[in-house]
């Protein structure tokens, strides 16, 4: 202790050179944010070691991505946006950064009429009459391959996706898309979606997360802090400390190379809340002693107060920091970055609060605070009563808890985990209706892969592998007419060239014969180009062939739209891959890959990350409370509030169906670092009473009298500023908001009335024996 | 012009101070045959790996058109699968396809309205193969330049059709043989592709491209043809360039 108040002696003496460190410190790691990138790509959550991420990389070469940027034009089968789309088309082929088309306008066709069978333009100009419309009609009837890709039978709907070179950004992709719609000015019902849409949108929210709630909670945190301290320094000294933790950990995060993200985005609101709370602590205290010594210094009040909160807070930010680098378990790269910058962050609040306040306090005064304040006396016998109840029913209160644990412990296997990232928006904003649209004319845009490679050349373009298949397109169809709505796969092709050559649709079918196969891919060769027209469903030398297609959303009774989740597509997938590699047996090997089994592994790490954070979070706890306390009893204690936390945020999350996900895991090891301050303050306190007072019901209510007010508003204060998260436009991070408000509440409800009962309990058989 | 015959053909002569004009005049008069039938090993680089195809090709020429019977001896999967051609020079090519395992037994005409696509898969097109009249391009002789082993005139020819196919042609033409032994062919200026020989040989008195190959530049494609067994002159019957042919079995 008489190290610790040496340092924050130093505070106190040389303040100048206090405010010359920070700002150094602040200038130094500050200069990193003009690079602070921002990332909002999902695949940045998945491990690059995953063999899910690997087989992806492997088969974009082959098969191209799958980052598209999709448009659907809602009855859109008509001259003008048909002209519309014409010259949208043409723009976008001469785009430097634009891979492939695919319109319309832009796709081959096999003609299978009058003119012969060969490869042609399916449109080559845009039609200027209605029987031009008929033509194309007609010919987009021909094959059933296009319904769905480029248009859409049922909706009427013209569809185009478009395809970019490598290391095009997603929002030069969306922009490139969406900037052209606007200058053809085309109307609404032009709607843009795709991953890389979805992506920007994700940026533009983060964004305005930024903007909006930031500000949002400094103004609500000032507010709270003004009712609080009633002193213009009990409101700018904390919001300087604040900013340091800030800058500290959003410029470390760009020095260390940690792209800002959907999570990451959340830091400066929960720094926010973390570093007002530790002002608090040193300011109460502050303005107590400042109020109990009337006659003493400036420096003398400083010295008392840092002799009484210096180790509370630092031990409270050990557990904090303890409980988000907890998170570094995670096998999640974006959960372990999250924890470690927050953990600096919350160094850095911890360091404002020791040192830089101390020194501002120093310099400019504290102010008065409290003035005229008799809450402490108003609010002494109400937490004495409230003791004394609690104490004198312990046992009942245990039975309560035990009765609530149990029942809360019932709903955990009703958690449900799910990774969408259509479901990071509310469901009525703008992003979730175009997707919706889109959806409804693509037939989804959850794309599903399934690769059957042969193992040798041509292997895969041999009838029973086509026909394989093929019976596995329709199967999925009838088997999941909800889900599975458009599906592609080389037999497609194959089936088209056998009814333009033989000039019959009812020859719309794979042949028996793999020689007839050779020769329909022969000829196309000779007129299309085999390597662009097939790309997205057969390699080039038809070693490997891919079934491709999309799930759709589904209608929510409540006239909303949502994905199933992931694992249900995963098992569609793996039963059908599976149901073909018996098929085909050796040397076929048939694989799936894609954005769902990737999805399905990060949320499965997300599931394992979190038991692993929570088991660390736990020991590290303990470990540092045992440090303190030194009583493996008291540390035990120490984490029932945390634990109860813990069971309540599970048990809200199984009743208001929400489901785990990257941001919501995060809130357990969170819950159990800010959570286990009130039990640290708690037991610290009823600690010293102990040994001053003359039984365990005293100690308890001098504790519940003295640490009541900081617990409250500790508790108040971390409440004031997570529900700034509500107002975030991911759902998730609403989720978050709210669980962590639940988490801080039930923690700091278990401290007032299941610790003191257990307490009370043990220490009176103790007392006994 | 005639870039069939250019594969194909060959007349001997010296020539001492041409015109472009008459470098192509003597190409297009050399000897190259009434017709032939021969056994041709096409090489394509395709997919990725090299692809071999035997093709039995007959070829008569006249003043008025050209005729090509094309069958597949191999690979296996294509034996049997034919193209007729017809290149009247008044007119548009016909083109008719036989497959031998579709379910559809008669041929099957292919829109030739595309001349600069590719010909059986090859780095060869269509167009390549068109008779075309000296008189439907400029010339000019641009210089004597060695290639490989031939001494040669390198001449300039742009088609007086603005839509034409390539927008100006080099050719090096032997000046022994008078057979262009290579020909760069251009679009919009721009060279796309090349054509060279790798021999020549005189079978039955007709200096014969027996090697050659055409070379993608854009695509960095390569088809190589060479003869394997060629006979020019011979009686050829009157269904020789006839459906009944083209379906038949080799």
């Amino acid at each position: 202790m008489k190290r610790q108040v040496a340092f924050l002696s130093y505070s106190i003496e040389s303040p100048q050179k206090i405010f010359f460190v920070f700002f150094i410190v602040a200038v130094a790691i500050g200069l990193g944010l003009h690079r602070l990138k921002q990332v909002a790509d999902v695949s940045q959550l998945v491990s690059q070691e995953d063999v899910s991420y690997q087989k992806k990389l492997m088969m974009e070469p082959i098969f191209g991505d799958s980052s598209f940027v999709l448009v659907a034009i809602e009855k859109g089968f008509n001259i003008e946006d048909a002209q519309k789309l014409k010259a949208v088309t043409d723009s976008l082929m001469e785009n430097q950064i634009v891979k492939k088309v695919s319109s319309i306008f832009s796709v081959k066709h096999l003609e299978a009429d009058g003119g012969g069978f060969q490869v042609v333009d399916l449109a080559p100009k845009a039609p200027v009459q209605l029987e031009d419309l008929e033509v194309l009609k007609k010919r987009l009837e021909t094959y059933p391959i296009y319904d769905g890709q480029i248009w859409s039978k049922d909706s009427d709907s013209l569809t185009f996706f478009v395809e970019f070179k490598k290391g095009t950004t997603e929002e030069e992709m969306t922009y490139a898309v969406e900037g052209l719609l606007t200058k053809e000015n085309v109307g609404p019902h032009w709607n843009v979606s795709g991953w890389p849409v979805i992506n920007t949108a994700i940026k533009k929210f983060m964004d305005r997360d930024l903007m909006i709630l930031v500000p949002l909670v400094f103004i609500i945190t000032s507010v709270f802090l003004f009712f609080t301290f009633r002193s213009w320094q009990g409101v700018v000294f904390p919001l300087i400390g604040i900013g340091f933790a800030i800058v500290l950990s959003m410029g470390m995060m760009s020095w260390v190379g940690i792209s800002l993200n959907v999570v990451s985005n959340a830091i400066p609101i929960l720094l926010i809340a973390i570093a007002t709370s530790y002002s608090i602590h040193f300011l109460t205290k502050y303005y107590l002693v400042q109020r109990d010594f009337p006659s003493h210094s400036r420096e003398e009040h400083l010295r008392l107060t840092g002799k009484r909160i210096f180790g509370t807070i630092v031990v409270t930010a050990a557990t904090t920091m303890g409980g988000f680098l907890a998170n570094i378990f995670s096998p999640v790269k974006t959960i372990q970055e999250f924890g470690f910058i927050t953990a600096v962050g919350v160094a850095g609040a911890a360091a404002s609060a020791l040192f830089l306040i101390p020194a501002l306090i120093k310099v400019f005064g504290g102010g008065k605070g409290f003035q005229g304040d008799t809450s402490l006396s108003k609010w002494s016998p109400l937490l004495s009563q409230f003791s004394d109840k609690i104490c004198q029913n312990p046992i009942k209160v245990i039975v309560v808890s035990l009765a609530i644990v149990f029942l809360f412990l019932w709903q955990i296997p009703y958690v449900t985990s799910n990774y969408s990232t259509l479901g990071y928006f509310r469901d009525h904003s703008e992003i979730v209706q175009a997707t919706r649209k889109v959806s409804s004319a693509f037939g989804g845009i959850l794309n599903f892969n399934i690769v059957i490679d042969s193992q040798k050349r041509d292997g895969a373009a041999k009838s029973y592998v086509l026909k394989a298949m093929d019976k596995v397109s329709e199967n999925l169809k009838s088997l999941y007419p909800e889900d599975v709505k458009v599906t592609v796969s080389f037999g497609d092709y194959v089936k088209q060239m056998s009814q333009a050559y033989n000039g019959r649709s009812s020859l719309y079918k794979i042949s028996d014969n793999d020689s007839e196969i050779a020769q329909y891919l022969e000829v196309y060769s000779w007129s299309g180009d085999v390597e662009e027209d097939f790309k997205y469903v057969a390699d080039v030398d038809y070693q490997k062939v891919r079934l491709t297609g999309r799930f759709s959303l589904i209608e929510n009774e409540d006239g909303t739209f949502s994905e199933k989740p992931i694992q249900y597509y995963q098992d569609i997938v793996e039963q059908i891959t599976s149901g073909l590699q018996s098929e085909l047996g050796d040397p076929f090997e048939v694989y799936n890959y894609g954005d769902i089994e990737m999805w399905r592994n990060t949320l499965q790490r997300i599931v394992k990350g979190q038991i692993y954070s929570i088991l660390a979070a736990v020991s590290v706890v303990f470990l540092m409370t045992l440090t303190v306390l030194r009583s493996p009893f008291l540390s035990l204690y120490s984490l029932i509030p945390t634990l109860f936390a813990i069971l309540t945020n599970f048990a809200f999350m199984a009743w208001m169906k929400i489901e785990l996900d990257i941001a919501t895991s995060l809130v357990s090891a969170m819950a159990i670092g800010i959570g286990v301050d009130d039990s640290v303050h708690f037991l610290l306190s009823f600690k010293g009473n102990l040994e001053n007072s003359k039984g365990v019901l005293l100690a308890l209510r001098e504790t519940m009298i003295t640490t009541g007010r900081a617990i409250v508003n500790t508790t108040a204060a971390l409440v004031a500023g997570y529900s700034v998260f509500l107002l975030s436009s991911f759902k998730p991070l609403g989720y978050f908001g709210f669980l962590n408000i639940l988490a801080i509440v039930s923690a700091t409800l278990a401290t007032v009335f299941i610790l003191p009962s257990a307490l009370m309990v043990t220490y009176s058989r103790r007392g006994r024996e | 012009m005639k870039l069939l015959g250019l594969l194909f053909f060959l007349w001997s002569s010296h020539c001492w101070a041409l015109t472009g004009t008459e470098v192509m005049e003597k190409v297009d008069l050399r000897n190259q045959g009434e017709n032939f039938q021969s056994l041709i090993t096409m090489k394509l680089v395709k997919r990725g790996q090299e692809e071999i195809r035997d093709l039995v090709w007959w070829s008569t020429r006249s003043a008025m058109e050209t005729k090509h019977l094309i069958k597949f001896k191999s690979p296996k999967s294509l034996l049997n699968t034919g193209l007729l051609i017809q290149a009247p020079k008044s007119s548009e090519n016909q083109i008719w396809l036989f497959l031998s395992q579709a379910k559809k037994k008669e041929p099957r005409k292919i829109a030739a309205e595309k001349r600069g696509q590719s010909f059986l898969g090859s780095q060869f097109s269509y167009v390549d193969f068109e008779e075309r009249s000296v008189a439907d391009f400029q010339h000019k002789l641009i210089e004597s330049s060695q290639f490989g082993k031939w001494d040669c005139y390198k001449v300039e020819s742009i088609p007086k059709e603005k839509s034409y196919v390539y927008s100006n042609i080099e050719t090096w033409v032997d000046k022994n043989s008078f057979v262009p032994v290579r020909i760069r062919l251009f679009i919009k200026k721009k060279a796309v592709k090349e054509f060279t020989v790798q021999q020549l040989a005189q079978e039955q008195g007709i200096w014969t491209v027996m090697k050659s190959k055409m070379e993608d530049l854009q695509k960095n494609k390569v088809t190589e043809l060479a003869i394997q067994k060629i006979k020019y002159n011979q009686i050829q019957s009157e269904d020789t360039y006839s459906f009944s042919r083209l379906t038949a079995e080799l």
